[in-house]
């Protein structure tokens, strides 16, 4: 097993509900409540899951973009979790991320040749202006857009384009690590797969690390070489991506999965349907946080928390049970 | 326009709706974008329609030239909406909002817009039928049905014994009292809100929107779009702002809503795997032109147009694994100045000397399959 360019324990980020006059804090939105995960160096790690699981949060922590309410953050075997202000400036190069949103993400006021070469200057990567734009201009033609572009302004772009400067931008600073959050979730599906394309180019170019938030599983599918998936601020399943498409573990997991339209009517199959809704990530029930949802649950999974557990080679899950979905027989974990 | 014999009309089915080569632009600072540019297809009665393409491709400003919704800056250069052969493009002002009351429905991507936040669930949706009497006879009718039913499973109480005299006392027009509509047209909508499955509709009737999850508010809008038993129900990206999960509810009840109600759905969306899933036949949108128009099966089997074939080519896809994925190159054209000829040809991979300088017209190549290129 290759070794872990980041890892994660035990994760929480805990958001403050203020209320009344007083502000007094009346509770907590438990956006991420005790994940766990490793990223590999090289690989693509997909974090996958429903609005308001805390995917995004996950990947926000991860970066120090907030400060986590406990747990461990490693970053190439350094404990990162603490570290603050000019402290975790040179982390800031190695880590960088790309938003959902390049219509928002870019300054419509500064030039893209301004948005390359900003970072560069704030981490003294280059000697000199000339060398900053011969370098904006490598970077550049690297996305697929060319140097006569770096004068223009974002508005004079489209939206596929705007999302590969956002990616040269990431790239400015010579990064291991990107945390990319839906990059290609405000995209058309024609421009979507060029993205795509490009990340992975990127990838195998640079040796960099991904992770690849998204609610497409369809689009994690072809992009990452692992899959987390996220319930209610915890990783319910990690698993290989052929592993976790062809034989899903968790039972949550088999739900999302099958909940997705195939575009293809000669495969179309009746949608397997999750009733309910997820719940509120400031009460979150005791046991077992998807039981009220789970057609298999059993007494036990009210009363204990599932830990996490490895069910096959690289595969595991947070549930109390190894759950056979043709035959619909459980084994207790043990 | 293409010409169709009495015998192919036969085939198809008959259409409830006919959009014949209809032509919408808007004026902007920038200039004029020619947003449709001759759109034509049928929605045949019963049938579930899929309208895609790409964002800017025209499928919403198609739907909302259909309900006469469109933006003050928009003009409709020329064409026909048919609604059972009547052109809803000629109506005044009153007739429109009549045919939206009654004939033509509406369900948007996110019910939060649309919905009223200070209202209560149930007396919204009653409203619709409140708001005017030509619902009056309808809902009298509708009740007095209810109690027959109830009859027959066994005797009625003195109070609807009492209430079956008072309705059927009256004469058709004749003016209901308000109290009387209104509790009428809350006993219909909550009705709706069963067939549309919200869970524990006497609780839900009274709550508020805020109240509700997302896929509760779709389900509201649908039951508000659908309690006026409309001809024609434009339904734009339902289940876009959904989580899977809950999209798979949403098409769920769509499916099992089919034969219940009356209306042909014209289902607008981008996402292909929603179109797989429950429509029958599917049109295909290019930069403000139908570029293709199939069965389902046979759109996905034997695509014909090479936009088609690109967008196709292109959906990642949740099944399988690909290791390079297909992509078409460029990106969708400014319509201010669209492209000569065939919009499609800066992109196209197959175009050829006489793309740039003619437009295709949208030709029968096999029976219901409408395919808009020069190559056929």
């Amino acid at each position: 097993m290759a070794e872990n360019l980041l890892e994660v324990q035990d994760l929480r980020k805990w958001f403050p509900i203020k209320g009344g006059l007083l502000g007094r804090t009346s509770g907590f939105v438990k956006a991420v409540d005790g994940a766990t995960l490793g990223v590999e160096k090289g690989e693509t790690l997909g974090v996958v899951g429903e609005s308001g699981c805390g995917k995004t949060t996950l990947g926000r922590t991860v970066l120090k973009l907030t400060q986590p309410t406990g747990g461990r953050i490693l970053f190439d075997g350094r404990d990162i979790t603490s570290l603050r202000g000019r402290k975790a400036k040179p982390l800031r190069r190695r880590m960088q991320i790309v938003f959902q949103d390049p219509y928002a993400s870019l300054d419509p006021r500064q030039t893209v040749r301004s948005a390359l070469t900003e970072p560069m200057k704030i981490h003294g990567l280059a000697r000199s202006r000339k060398e900053a734009d011969a370098k904006a201009s490598e970077l550049i033609s690297k996305v697929g857009l060319n140097p006569d572009h770096l004068a223009r302004y974002p508005h004079e772009f489209s939206g596929g384009q705007r999302q590969r400067i956002a990616v040269a931008r990431a790239l400015a600073v010579s990064p291991d690590f990107i945390v990319l959050d839906e990059p290609t979730s405000s995209l058309d599906v024609s421009v979507q797969s060029q993205i795509l394309n490009l990340l992975k180019a990127l990838q195998r170019e640079l040796g960099l690390t991904y992770l690849f938030i998204s609610h497409n599983l369809a689009v994690v599918r072809q992009v990452c070489q692992r899959i987390a998936v996220m319930y209610l601020g915890r990783v319910v399943e990690m698993a290989e991506t052929e592993a976790l498409f062809e034989s899903p573990k968790h039972p949550y997991t088999r739900a999302l999965l099958s909940s997705v339209p195939i575009p293809d009517p000669s495969r179309r199959k009746a949608l397997a349907v999750l009733e309910g809704d997820v719940p509120s990530p400031v009460n979150i029930p005791p046991g077992c946080r998807f039981r009220q949802r789970c057609e298999f649950a059993t007494e036990r999974c009210s009363e204990v928390s599932p830990p996490m557990k490895e069910v096959r080679r690289g595969q595991t899950i947070e549930c109390l049970y190894d759950i056979d979905f043709a035959t619909k027989r459980k084994v207790e974990l043990s | 326009m293409t010409v169709r014999s009495e015998a192919q009309k036969e085939r198809e089915g008959a259409a409830v709706l006919e959009v014949r080569d209809l032509r919408v632009s808007f004026h902007t600072y920038l200039g004029e974008v020619k947003a449709l540019d001759g759109v034509d297809f049928d929605l045949r009665r019963g049938e579930v329609l899929g309208l895609v393409g790409e964002s800017g491709c025209g499928k919403t400003v198609t739907a909302l030239a259909i309900g006469g919704l469109l933006s003050d800056n928009a003009r409709v250069e020329g064409g026909q909406v048919l609604l059972e052969g009547k052109d809803l493009l000629k109506e005044t002002k009153e007739e429109l909002r009549q045919t939206r009351l009654r004939e033509v429905s509406f369900v948007f991507q996110d019910p939060m817009t649309f919905i009223n936040p200070v209202l209560s669930v149930g007396s919204q949706i009653a409203e619709v039928l409140e708001s005017d009497r030509v619902f009056q006879d309808e809902l009298v009718e509708y009740r007095l049905d209810e109690l027959a039913r109830e009859e027959s499973k066994g005797d009625l109480t003195r109070a609807q014994a009492e209430e079956r005299q008072a309705l059927e006392g009256l004469g058709r027009g004749k003016k209901l009292s308000k109290k009387v509509l209104k509790r009428l047209a809350e006993s219909r909508a909550l009705d709706y809100m069963r067939t549309v499955k919200l869970p524990d509709p006497e609780r839900v009737f009274k709550m508020y929107p805020f109240e509700l999850s997302g896929g509760m508010r779709q389900r509201v809008m649908i039951a508000m779009a659908l309690v006026r038993r409309p001809k024609v129900l434009l339904a734009d990206e339902i289940t876009t702002a959904l989580d899977v999960t809950v999209q798979a509810q949403v098409l769920k009840l769509l499916a099992e809503l089919r034969g219940k109600i009356d209306a042909s759905v014209i289902l607008i969306t981008h996402d292909l795997g929603v179109v797989s899933e429950i429509c029958d036949r599917v049109v295909v949108m290019y930069a403000g032109n139908v570029v293709e128009v199939a069965d389902i099966d046979e759109l996905f089997a034997n695509p014909l147009h090479p936009y088609t074939q690109g967008l196709l080519a292109s959906i990642p896809r949740p099944d399988v694994h690909a290791e390079e994925m297909k992509s078409i190159s460029g990106s969708v054209p400014n319509l201010i100045f669209p492209p000569s000829g065939c919009r499609f040809h800066p992109r196209c991979p197959k175009r050829f000397d006489r793309c740039p300088g003619v437009k295709p017209p949208l030709v029968e190549v096999k029976p219901g399959h409408k395919v808009a290129c020069l190559l056929y």
